[in-house]
């Protein structure tokens, strides 16, 4: 009686919990629910396996699997107002970035500008008399 | 044998010992020798021998834009990692192994047939794992996917390749990426197939270069076929550029102002012919349309383009590009042309110059025999008037066959088929130039001609502004000024042989580049300019030789010229070399026949 009682009393803090974090993820009351951001579900990975970021840091990578977005899905997740090259999503309590390319997404991602706009390829670069990177830490 | 003619139509006197002046024959060999020896001189060496000076390569450039077929174009894609970039993804200079890793897994996504990594990694970098890039590479490879890494051009570097260790040789190729140098003002117009150009790429250790390696398979090419390449810089309007670059060219009187102040390259384009994306496209979002419409099956050409890095090439037809440009024009040109890919000049006697060397040859002959030809020659193209009518139909429709033929049929000899007209043309121009010498303009004429070559002007100004602003200024370079000009020399100046001749130099430049002969394109401008300053030069010089002798009749007295009479002697001789025609035996001839 007393274990049936306690479990009872976890499964009622696992809710509890879980519904927190998924009202954590509902858009709008999202934690990086930053102007400009968007909310989506990622449904698919592009790659067998995709590195997340915490924090969206390059040596703390985490790879993730097929099988393991399966067990997430689905899986909430927000555009970066600053890149389009990263999307934010939660795990474990912290937040990673994953790569825009490497994920399916049930919807597609508005970019609001293409940050490459009225970019100019060919032209005439200012002619130097040295090489990028002679003379860095010389002392 | 008789003295030359004078100026007012005499002939020098009996006392200047006319029986040691050179004979006519004599005086057209060495003018032909001379003129020769100016053409080599000035080909060969410098001034308009900078293989394409602008202005031609102006005229190249027009062509290409409305003849080079979209094939490369449409399987080809530079992807490049822009300066900006590197603060948009918190990255420095050079690019991390990860970051490169991360575009290779990108591209994988969107399943390209083949990458080009124009980025070469020679040295170890401290703090900095190869493995991800490594791993990525051959992840790449094992998704069907052909690899190709710049090698090392640094001698005595271990590997054969000269890139660093940790990479897996199993799962890339490495390519030769020497850049030739630029030619003159047109920019780098030729492209090596391997690491030896002075000889043959059939040995199997020499490094192919990328456009090479990646194009070979496709189009048959085998390594003893490959021969530097004279790379043709495509200039179709790329709508995948258009959509995010800054194309906006320097406007119409910008382009008549640079082209008036320093010539028609001045103002190149600003977009690359090439399809481009940037790595921040890649990297974002997944774009299926991407995928399927640019990137899917196609050959990808992965560079960067960053300050005070080099690398840079620069073109005939567009600002400085970044260097990975340039291979992939080159696969571009390869997929185009295939097999028939326009080769470069070669050291040593090659096919390209015994090209020019026809050129030149015809070029002289013709400056021989306009405005004054010498009576063997009239005589000799002469007969060609009297040959039957029949005859004379024959030749044309053989002539009309051939260059329909060449229209309608796709064949691998149309150079072949066009040779037949243009040497029909040859021998029609000589006729012409050997048996209707110039005829001078009556007064009238010239009235009429001052008020048409203003008019010409103004019009010509009028439509290029037009052309060029609703066009560019390559359309308007072709389809007014070209034309322009011939109009002028055709109505004006009435120089009937200076169209015809240029219109058989632009026959020969083209049936150069068809194949199987299979050249670059040619300096017709260079030849043109040769053709009048050459003509003028010897108008200038038999007008001297003619008032010399003029003098010598007056004052036949060595005493009066201040030198000896040995001297005067060999004066006589050269001066008379100078002399072009021979009236003289066309006044023999009307005397013989008066006495008869």
């Amino acid at each position: 009686m007393k274990r049936r009682l306690e479990r009872w009393r976890e499964a009622a803090v696992a809710a509890v919990v879980l519904a927190g974090a998924t009202a954590g993820w509902t858009p709008g009351v999202s934690a990086q629910g930053t102007p400009g951001t968007e909310a989506f579900n990622i449904v698919g990975l592009r790659m067998s396996k995709v590195t997340l970021y915490r924090d969206c840091s390059m040596d703390k990578g985490v790879s993730l699997s097929r099988e393991d977005l399966e067990k997430r899905k689905p899986w909430r997740a927000t555009t970066d107002a600053k890149s389009a090259v990263y999307y934010w999503v939660k795990m474990d309590g912290g937040d990673y970035c994953v790569k825009a390319f490497a994920v399916e997404t049930d919807r597609v991602v508005p970019v609001v500008k293409d940050e490459e706009c009225r970019t100019r390829v060919a032209g005439h670069p200012p002619k130097t008399g040295a090489v990028r990177g002679v003379g860095e830490s010389c002392n | 044998m008789s003295g030359p003619v004078a100026h007012d139509g005499t002939m020098a006197d009996a006392s200047i010992a006319v029986s040691e002046w050179p004979s006519p024959s004599t005086r057209a060999l060495v003018q032909f020798v001379f003129l020769a020896a100016l053409g080599a001189l000035l080909f060969s060496f410098h001034g308009i021998s900078l293989h394409l000076t602008p202005w031609s390569q102006a005229i190249v450039n027009a062509i290409v834009k409305y003849t080079y077929d979209a094939t490369g174009q449409q399987k080809t894609l530079v992807v490049l990692f822009r300066e900006e970039n590197l603060a948009t993804l918190k990255e420095s200079f050079p690019i991390s192994y990860a970051r490169h890793a991360e575009v290779l897994e990108a591209l994988a996504v969107y399943e390209p047939a083949a990458v080009f990594v124009d980025f070469a990694f020679i040295d170890q970098r401290a703090g900095q794992d190869v493995a991800p890039l490594r791993e990525a590479i051959c992840a790449l490879q094992a998704s069907g996917v052909a690899v190709y890494l710049a090698a090392s051009p640094l001698p005595g570097k271990a590997g054969g390749d000269g890139l660093r260790d940790g990479l897996d040789r199993s799962c890339f190729t490495p390519v030769d990426v020497q850049m030739d140098t630029e030619i003159g003002a047109s920019g780098v117009l030729t492209y090596r197939a391997c690491q030896n150009i002075a000889a043959s790429c059939e040995p199997a250790g020499l490094l192919w270069t990328p456009a090479f390696a990646m194009a070979a398979p496709q189009v048959g090419l085998a390594r003893a076929e490959g021969q530097q390449m004279e790379i043709i810089w495509g200039n179709r309007v790329s709508t995948l550029n258009e959509s995010w670059m800054d194309c906006t060219s320097d406007g119409t009187l910008m382009h008549l102002r640079q082209m008036l102040k320093e010539n028609p390259l001045a103002s190149k384009r600003k977009c690359p012919h090439t399809n481009t994306i940037s790595v921040l496209h890649l990297l974002g979002r997944f774009d299926q349309k991407l995928k399927d419409q640019v990137v899917k099956g196609n050959t990808v050409f992965y560079g960067g383009s960053f300050e005070m890095a080099g690398d840079r090439v620069i073109s005939p037809v567009f600002d400085d590009l970044p260097g990975v440009y340039l291979h992939a024009m080159a696969y571009d040109n390869l997929l185009t042309f295939r097999k028939d890919y326009k080769r470069a000049e070669q050291h040593g006697f090659s096919l390209s110059r015994v090209v020019n060397g026809l050129l030149l040859l015809f070029t002289i002959v013709l400056l021989l025999l306009v405005d004054k030809p010498p009576a063997f020659a009239r005589r000799l193209l002469g007969r060609l008037g009297t040959v039957s009518p029949r005859v004379k139909w024959a030749t044309l429709a053989v002539a009309v066959t051939c260059v329909a033929l060449t229209a309608v049929t796709r064949t691998s000899v149309l150079a072949i088929l066009l040779l037949v007209p243009l040497l029909l043309g040859v021998v029609a121009v000589l006729h012409l130039a050997a048996t209707h010498p110039e005829r001078r303009p009556s007064a009238r004429q010239f009235l009429w001609s001052g008020f048409l070559g203003a008019t010409i002007l103004l019009g010509a100004i009028l439509l290029f502004l037009g052309v060029d602003a609703r066009y560019g200024i390559e359309a308007a370079l072709l389809l007014v000024v070209l034309p322009g000009y011939f109009v002028y020399k055709a109505l004006v100046a009435r120089d009937v042989l200076f169209v015809a001749t240029t219109v058989l130099l632009i026959g020969a430049a083209v049936v150069s580049f068809l194949p199987p002969i299979n050249l670059g394109p040619r300096n017709i401008v260079a030849y043109v300019a040769f053709f009048e300053l050459a003509r003028t030069f010897m108008r200038r010089a038999d007008a001297a030789a003619r008032r010399y002798f003029t003098l010598r009749v007056e004052q036949p007295d060595p005493e009066s010229w201040g030198v000896g009479a040995g001297i005067l002697k060999t004066m006589d001789w050269i001066f008379a070399l100078c002399i072009r025609g021979d009236d003289e035996e066309v006044i023999h001839e009307a005397t013989a026949r008066a006495v008869a």
